[in-house]
């Protein structure tokens, strides 16, 4: 479905991508884990072509993507994108968000277009909400919207950069549920996530990335059971470790939390 | 809910704009096309009474009846353009009128740019002072003295030769109020403008002395268009043979000014 | 004179007045429209050459901005009134309009520059992920939210707009202020109470107008 080789990407000084390798089979689903600023929404917004690698590969189906000759925004109606911030269009109603491109991009009539945006809506849990303005909606319902909208176009391949973590804890598992009901579906699916459960549970394959390397790929039960590098055991240690909690296990004053490595202020 | 209605907004904005740009435009602000060939000529509209408006806002001045009766002689219809006096001779390069008649001094320099006319009237600057002023002429100026004249006008160098102390102003209301107050010591302008303006605005100022010099005023056409030239000339000895100069000399000044 | 006496003396100019300023004040009112909605349309061109990342679109907005907004509004309604017309006889109305238009359109650009700008990049990038070409995310996803923005600096703009129109006075435009100085040079004795009158239209314009902006703001606020 879709593969990536030798990918590397800078920005000015600071190489961001290294060679990076991955492959994605159709109907599978690949949970991308890593420390922050390890470079997993760099790798993402390059499949999506948000962003230019300075050299490498991507083949979507089996095709190389040339990115002076292919047409990008064909490409990318292909390739469903759901953002951390959600990113909704805060001028449009709920609808509005779902149908705007079906309608703009591929031209379907209205009438079809809102069928189709109901019939999503409604698989998120969301067909009440359809006239509300994004700001009467809460996170977590903002992001089922944004799974909508990125489902209208019919895309053969989902991703998800950090899809929970701008939620408050209690909105997380709505937008989960969504997810895994996409899964069963079939959905082909790149996860950027911290929800180590939810990769463990979904994933055929976890994706464990550090300072712009792909460390390590296998199946959930061995990256959680027994990964074979040592910097992915300390992550995840990191990560899992049930009594650290998020600020835990380190100097006071100037914690970092151990899910995304922001600083509290 | 305002935002399907944004874009009706916008909508009627839009419309509504070209149709006050379009829809009530035009009569005032550009000429119509003439269905005669016309004969249009500038001059300020601020410098009664050879040009200025009325209440109502209607032109009047003896420059502006001039250049009536002109036309009028040369068969073509009459298009006076009020235009500010520092931008009549761009106006009449640019080719927005054919003439000045705009009670513009015939000068060397002037000539050098345009071709004028004969005279159509002459008259000459005049020392105004206020009326307890101990300066009784010229010859009372000295360095010290501040003279206020209209800027870009002939009295500016006029003006000079008596002293480096000016005072310019955009008209000569302006001027002869800066007199009456004190914050000039004379005011050099054209005898006929500064009599009646200081009649008009009450102020306790009088001229002094004789006529500076003799101006003679002329219209002011393109060089190189003789032919309207030699028309105009012709045109202007036409109106001061049959009676009409005199008639319009007499009603805007109260005399005959062509100075013949 | 009394302060009573001259109250009721400017009162009745005033009246007196009323009918050339206020066709004085259409013609205002037009030249302002005409030049701050073609100046909307160049404003909308040159922000969008400044925000590309085409070097050469950047170099002609930068050139534009940079030329219009270091010389003075009176130039430039010249070289389109007198430089122009040799080469194309444009109207006063449109003389002025078009002069007026350019300047405030170089204002203006820079107020959707910031605008657009102001837009989180998230919106665009969105917008890009579901297919859509860079123009028609720009026209259906960014201009939206930023013209709502732009809306309280483009009032400001319209205000500063509607006084500056009375620089056409000097290429024969009779609106407000030309009025103002024809009766002046009329009736020279009362000269600075026309140009008070003037500015007694002109605040009412302006009043009004800040009220409409005040509540079409507050109407796009509402969500
Ligand atoms: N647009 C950008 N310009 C410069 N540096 C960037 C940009 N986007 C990301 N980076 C840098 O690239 C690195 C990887 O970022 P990112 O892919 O967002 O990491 P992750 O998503 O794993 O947290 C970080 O050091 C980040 O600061
Ligand atoms: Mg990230």
């Amino acid at each position: 479905m879709i593969k990536v080789s030798k990918l590397n990407k800078h920005f000015g000084p600071l190489h961001v991508l290294k060679d990076v390798d991955m492959e994605v089979k159709a109907g599978e689903v690949v949970c991308l884990i890593g420390a922050s600023g390890s470079g997993k929404s760099t790798l993402l917004r390059c499949i999506n072509f948000l962003e230019t690698a300075q050299s490498g590969e991507i083949y979507i189906e089996g095709r190389l993507i040339d990115r002076k000759k292919d047409d990008l925004n064909k490409i990318r109606q292909e390739v469903g994108m759901v953002f951390q911030l959600f990113n909704l269009f805060p001028h449009k109603t709920v609808l509005g968000n779902v149908i705007e491109a079906p309608v703009m991009v591929k031209k379907t009539p209205v009438k079809q277009a809102t069928e189709e945006a109901m019939a999503l809506l409604e698989k998120v849990g969301l067909a009440d909400k359809a006239r509300s303005y994004p700001s009467q909606l809460s996170g977590g319902q903002k992001q089922r919207v944004a799974i909508a909208r990125a489902l209208a176009m019919h895309p053969k391949i989902m991703l998800f950069d950090e899809p929970t973590s701008a939620l408050d804890p209690e909105l997380v598992g709505e937008v989960l549920t969504v997810m895994k009901k996409l899964v069963q579906e079939g959905m082909t699916m790149i996860v950027v996530t911290h929800e180590m459960a939810f990769a463990r549970e979904v994933a055929d394959w976890v994706v464990y990335m550090d300072e712009g390397r792909i460390v390590e790929v296998d199946r959930p039960s061995v990256i959680f059971g027994n990964p074979a590098h040592e910097r992915t055991r300390v992550f995840l240690s990191r990560v899992l470790e049930p009594n650290a909690g998020v600020f835990g296990n380190q100097p006071p004053g100037n914690e970092v939390c151990n899910l995304c490595g922001c600083k509290i202020s | 809910m305002f935002k399907r209605k944004l874009p009706i907004m916008l909508f009627v904005l839009v419309v509504g704009m070209a149709f006050i740009v379009t829809g009530c435009g035009g009569a005032d602000t550009s000429p119509e096309p003439p269905a005669k060939a016309t004969f249009s000529y500038a001059m300020s509209g601020a410098y009664p009474p050879f040009s200025y408006f009325d209440d109502n806002d209607n032109l009047l001045g003896f420059d502006v009846e001039i250049g009536t009766a002109l036309a009028e002689k040369m068969g073509l219809e009459a298009d006076p353009v009020p235009t500010p006096w520092q931008a009549l001779p761009l106006g009449l390069n640019a080719g927005r009128y054919d003439a000045i008649i705009g009670s513009m001094t015939i000068t060397e320099a002037r000539l050098e740019k345009f071709d004028f006319s004969d005279p159509y009237y002459r008259s000459g600057p005049k020392l105004f002072v206020r009326a307890d002023s101990n300066i009784k002429g010229v010859d009372d100026l000295t360095a010290e003295s501040t003279i206020a004249v209209l800027m870009e006008s002939v009295y500016e160098e006029l003006a000079r030769e008596y002293t480096d102390k000016l005072k310019f102003y955009d008209n000569d209301v302006l001027a002869l109020r800066e007199l009456a107050a004190g914050r000039a010591d004379a005011v050099i302008t054209d005898q006929i403008v500064g009599l009646t303006n200081a009649k008009e605005l009450g102020l306790d100022i009088v001229s002094v002395g004789d006529l500076l010099m003799v101006e003679e005023i002329g219209i002011a056409i393109r060089k190189g268009e003789t032919d309207l030239l030699n028309a105009v000339n012709q045109a202007l000895a036409d109106i001061k043979a049959d009676g009409t100069y005199l008639a319009i000399s007499e009603k805007y000044v109260g005399a005959d000014i062509s100075g013949d | 004179m009394g302060i009573i006496e001259y109250a009721v003396d400017f009162y009745s100019l005033l009246v007196k007045s009323y009918p050339i300023f206020i066709q004085a004040t259409a013609l205002t009112l037009r030249l302002t429209v005409a030049a701050l909605g073609i100046g909307i349309l160049i404003g909308l061109v040159f922000a969008m050459m400044k925000i590309s990342k085409n070097r050469f679109f950047n170099a002609i907005a930068d050139g534009y901005i940079t030329v219009i907004r270091g010389t003075p509004l009176i130039v430039q309604i010249f070289w389109i009134y007198y430089g122009l017309a040799p080469i194309i006889n444009v109207p006063a109305f449109w003389a002025a309009s078009l002069a007026l238009a350019v300047h405030n359109g170089a204002y203006i650009a820079e107020i959707f520059r910031g605008g657009i700008q102001s837009i989180n990049r998230g919106q665009m990038e969105a917008a890009r992920s579901v297919g859509m070409t860079y123009g028609l995310a720009m026209r259906r996803i960014v201009l939206p939210q930023a013209f709502k923005r732009c809306i309280p600096p483009l009032g400001n703009q319209f205000i500063i707009g509607l006084k500056d129109s009375s620089l056409a006075a000097f290429v024969t435009m009779p609106e407000l202020f030309m009025t103002a100085m024809r009766r002046a040079a009329n009736q020279p004795g009362n000269a600075l109470e026309y140009y008070t009158i003037a500015g007694l239209y002109y605040l009412a314009l302006v009043v009004v107008f800040a009220f409409l902006v005040k509540k079409l703001e507050r109407r796009l606020d509402v969500d």
